[in-house]
């Protein structure tokens, strides 16, 4: 079959001197699903940006469908038939379903935007390709599996040929994956094209014909769904083979140690964001929270982290209630708390790595009130050594490292200290988030040891895989309840998780 | 290279050229108005450092300035943003003077105590600004404008009705005793001993603000509230102290004036040093070190003004406009740097919990009251 797109030795620099992209060549078939891989700043968002028409490349060429394509802004690539679907979606949510869809291409009548006709275009395309969505509904009660599908509608009412999804699945659950794979198998079969990016291996190779492994700015392998193996793609990712460690959950679990009684909190309007959250983890093991975003996990961590007092119910750490107790207190009583959230709450992004890095530590490294920069800076040196955080620049912003190494820094600031073999409890939020399969292990490790050595650790995440691959035991958050408390190390399947996260506990269903 | 390294030689960079470019406005501005330009043009530029009097009148010009930006910078340090300080300039003003004009014992030792009322007095109501925003949530921009336009009003008050001189044509008190004035320092200008201080506060600032963890933990606040605030720093009272620092050195700015030239109460005693004190911060990129060359700067083209309005044909009127073409042209550019910055700081902060406890703006009241932003750090 002929070459559908074809790229050759694309290049792109970013402010002169992050190579993104170095010499891509590529090609893809038409009907076909074709996956880029690799790892964080491997250079695939940029590759699909500049198929997309939002980057313009510095050196290369492209073809489409047998003509030279050179987009210059996105609505070139529109005109060529190639859409692309963001990571963060790009839809208003004060605007219903149907209203989103037609922007920018409105049907009209009488110079009026015919919104009856918008509605049943809308209709008529969700189900045709089975896509279910209600167009009259507002974005914003929707989930973030239906606000996606409304920008994958929004591009197929365009017509568009090439459909180009930027990590479609890390917001969803296993369910909304399922569907979302059902829909790309209906647009292959009407012969259309789609590149899908990806973090997650499996489901590379649930959906994928061909495969496209980056490092680097590079391409490094390209594989045919038949020929490609798990393994082989990881060590192609990563351009070594990393030595799998075998997971190994908690032995017998202490007593308790963090606990919380029928913590609730409630929003200026009343609503609950927590609505008694009973639940106590135990010296020596992993609690994980699944749910999908926005199901009270936020209101949890940071009522945990002493950043919010909650509106009833009660925390208590090693028997002393916390309830109201400041951020410092906290600490000093032996909980760490790693927020969700690394640049908002993790980090101040304007200060400089050394200005982050010392927050923990710089009143043991003071004498009468005056900071001791040397001995400070060895400090920081040597925790950056240990937690193998890359910053060449000490004085440089901390936003300028990468998702990674912030993610390790602030573990080493908030775990690291010498205070460390006093940890009681840990509460971390979504840890491995937006960082490579490296530094997700080396997270994994970590909580895995601090665990062994009898930390209570409540792991709060949207990503199963991780909840499944580290807990002990497993409760699920679903509208800012515990609707479940499971089985954890490997006896709860991801199917069973799926359904508590969508729909709650059983009584709820029955209703 | 880094990338804050670049940013600053942009920026360095930017400024330079901008100084360059006032500079050969208010050059043309002379070319035109001027029969003698080359003259007037030497007078502007050169005429400060001509003699005694007009240096050490450039020197003096620059010594409230160093003390009013400084506070301002402090402020902006930690996040806030003080637009009071012209205001808390009377307020020190009249607390130091009323002392000195009614001294229970005559000694120069009653000098230091006036100027610590003053710093009191301005740090009072530059405090009381910040109070409202972490008691009330209302915001300490407007707060400390409102109670500093109150406090000029206040301060022609009690000067017309207790203190003026029913002998003297306007609204003056009688003169300080000499034992309460200054002595000058490079006679016949007015340069004392308020400069000198002005230069070692700015210094210390720097020291506190840079290497203290005291320091550390106000600019920590001012770089983000929200990760302040999870790191177990106690926010608002960080804040609260930053603030009343502030109105602390603009009061002493005050009572220097009075001790220092004035020698009396006046009314229109500050002459805008609060305001210029905002410009002289932002020039200063808001460091403490900064603040001396910008109020030098600042000083050097008063003086300038001063001499060129007095020895060439360039009227007093031309020389002004001159002078503040040039500075507000600097000045121009230096709230480009910082809206560029406050920018991102402001997307740091945005949404719950980025609010400065405990007041009804932030998350924390609803759920519980101050104490969940308190710490006992």
């Amino acid at each position: 079959m002929a070459p559908y797109l074809v790229c050759e030795g694309l290049s792109k620099t970013y402010g002169g001197t992050l190579r993104a992209l170095h010499g891509v060549s590529l090609s893809v078939e038409r009907g076909k699903v074709h996956a880029f891989i690799g790892e964080n700043g491997a250079g695939k968002s940029t590759l699909a940006k500049i198929i997309g028409g939002m980057v313009a490349p510095d050196a290369g060429s492209m073809s489409f469908d047998g003509k030279p394509y050179a987009p210059g802004k996105p609505r070139d690539a529109h005109a060529h038939g190639i859409g692309m679907v963001h990571q963060h979606f790009t839809l208003f949510p004060a605007l219903t379903v149907a209203e989103n869809i037609v922007l920018g291409d409105e049907p009209t009548r009488l110079g009026q935007v015919d919104i009856a006709r918008a509605v049943e275009e809308v209709r008529a395309l969700s189900e045709e390709y089975g896509m279910p969505l209600d167009p009259r509904r507002r974005l914003h009660d929707l989930s973030v599996g239906e606000q996606q599908r409304v920008e994958i509608l929004k591009e197929l009412r365009r017509d568009v040929e090439l459909l180009i999804l930027d990590e479609p699945t890390a917001v969803l659950t296993p369910q909304e994956v399922e569907r979302l794979f059902k829909g790309i198998r209906r647009l292959i079969r009407e012969n259309r094209t789609v590149i899908f990016i990806a973090h997650k291996l499996e489901e590379v190779l649930a959906i994928a014909d061909e495969i496209t492994v980056m490092r680097k700015g590079r391409v490094v392998g390209h594989r045919d769904r038949a020929e490609a193996t798990k393994e082989e793609l990881v060590q192609l990712m990563v351009g070594e083979s990393l030595p799998v460690h075998e997971r190994r959950y908690g032995a017998e679990p202490g007593g308790e140690k963090l606990v919380t009684r029928e913590l609730t909190i409630r929003d200026e309007r009343g609503r609950p964001e927590l609505d008694g959250i009973t639940l106590s983890v135990n010296a020596g093991e992993i609690l994980g929270l699944a749910g999908v975003e926005g199901n009270g996990q936020q209101a949890l961590e940071q009522v945990l982290g002493g950043l919010i007092t909650p509106t009833t119910g009660s925390v208590v750490l090693n028997g002393a209630a916390i309830t109201r107790a400041s951020p410092a207190r906290r600490r000093r009583l032996g909980l760490a708390y790693v927020p969700a959230d690394r640049l908002e709450w993790g980090c101040a992004p304007q200060a400089s790595v050394f200005e982050n890095a010392m927050t923990q530590c710089y009143r043991r490294e003071s004498t009468a009130g005056i900071l001791r920069r040397r001995r400070l800076r060895q400090v920081v040196r040597s925790m950056f050594k240990r937690f193998d955080v890359r910053a060449p620049d000490l004085d440089s912003p901390i936003s300028s490292l990468s998702g990674g190494n912030i993610q390790k820094l602030i573990l080493a600031r908030e775990l690291g200290s010498e205070r460390s073999e006093r940890l009681e409890a840990i509460v971390i939020s979504n840890p491995s988030r937006g960082i490579d399969i490296r530094g997700v292990q080396f997270v994994h490790d970590l909580l895995a040891g601090y665990r062994d050595a009898g930390c209570a650790i409540l792991l709060i995440s949207t990503d199963l895989d991780e909840i499944l691959a580290l807990s002990d035991r497993i409760g699920v958050l679903y509208t800012g309840r515990l609707v479940a408390m499971l089985p954890g190390q490997g006896r709860t399947s991801k199917t069973e998780l799926g359904r508590y996260m969508l729909q709650g506990d059983d009584k709820e269903r029955a209703a | 290279m880094t990338d804050r390294l670049l940013d600053r030689l942009a920026d360095g960079l930017s400024l330079a050229l901008t100084i360059g470019v006032a500079l050969v406005a208010g050059a043309v501005i002379i070319w035109l108005t001027s029969a003698d330009p080359g003259h007037a043009l030497r007078a502007f530029f050169l005429g400060p450092f001509q003699n005694k009097l007009f240096f050490g009148n450039l020197l003096q010009t620059a010594a409230p300035l160093l003390l009013t930006g400084l506070g301002v910078a402090v402020a902006f340090q930690v996040g806030a943003v003080n637009l009071g300080a012209e205001g808390q300039v009377y307020a020190g003003a009249l607390a130091g003077a009323t002392l000195l004009l009614f001294p229970p014992f005559v000694s120069p030792w009653l000098i230091p105590v006036a100027v610590v009322a003053a710093g009191a007095a301005g740090a009072l109501f530059a405090w009381l600004a910040g109070w409202l925003r972490t008691r009330f949530g209302a915001t300490e921009v407007i707060g400390s404008f409102l109670i500093g336009a109150a406090l000029i009003q206040l301060f022609d008050f009690f000067l017309r009705r207790y203190l003026a001189d029913p002998t003297a044509g306007f609204p003056t008190s009688k003169p300080l005793a000499a034992t309460f004035r200054l002595a000058r320092l490079l006679p016949p200008s007015n340069l004392n001993v308020m400069f000198a201080i002005g230069i070692v506060l700015a210094v210390v600032a720097f020291f506190v603000l840079y290497r203290t963890t005291f320091g550390y933990r106000i600019r920590l606040t001012g770089l983000s509230v929200k990760y302040a605030r999870y790191s177990g720093i106690r926010v608002g009272w960080h804040f609260l102290v930053a603030m009343a620092i502030s109105g602390a050195l603009a009061g002493i700015a005050g009572v220097g004036e009075v001790m220092g030239v004035q020698g009396r109460l006046v009314t229109g005693l500050s002459n805008n040093l609060g305001w210029n004190g905002v410009t002289v911060a932002l020039v200063a990129r808001l460091h403490p070190l900064g603040v001396i060359p910008a109020a030098l700067l600042y000083g050097y083209l008063h003086s300038g003004a001063t001499v060129a309005g007095l020895t060439s044909d360039v009227s007093p009127r031309i020389a002004a406009i001159i002078q503040s073409l040039i500075f507000y042209l600097i000045t121009a550019q230096a709230i480009y740097v910082w809206l560029r910055r406050r920018l991102g700081a402001a997307r740091a902060n945005a949404g719950p919990g980025g609010a400065l406890p405990s007041g009804a703006a932030g998350r924390p009241r609803r759920q519980g009251g101050p104490s969940a932003a308190r710490s006992d750090r």
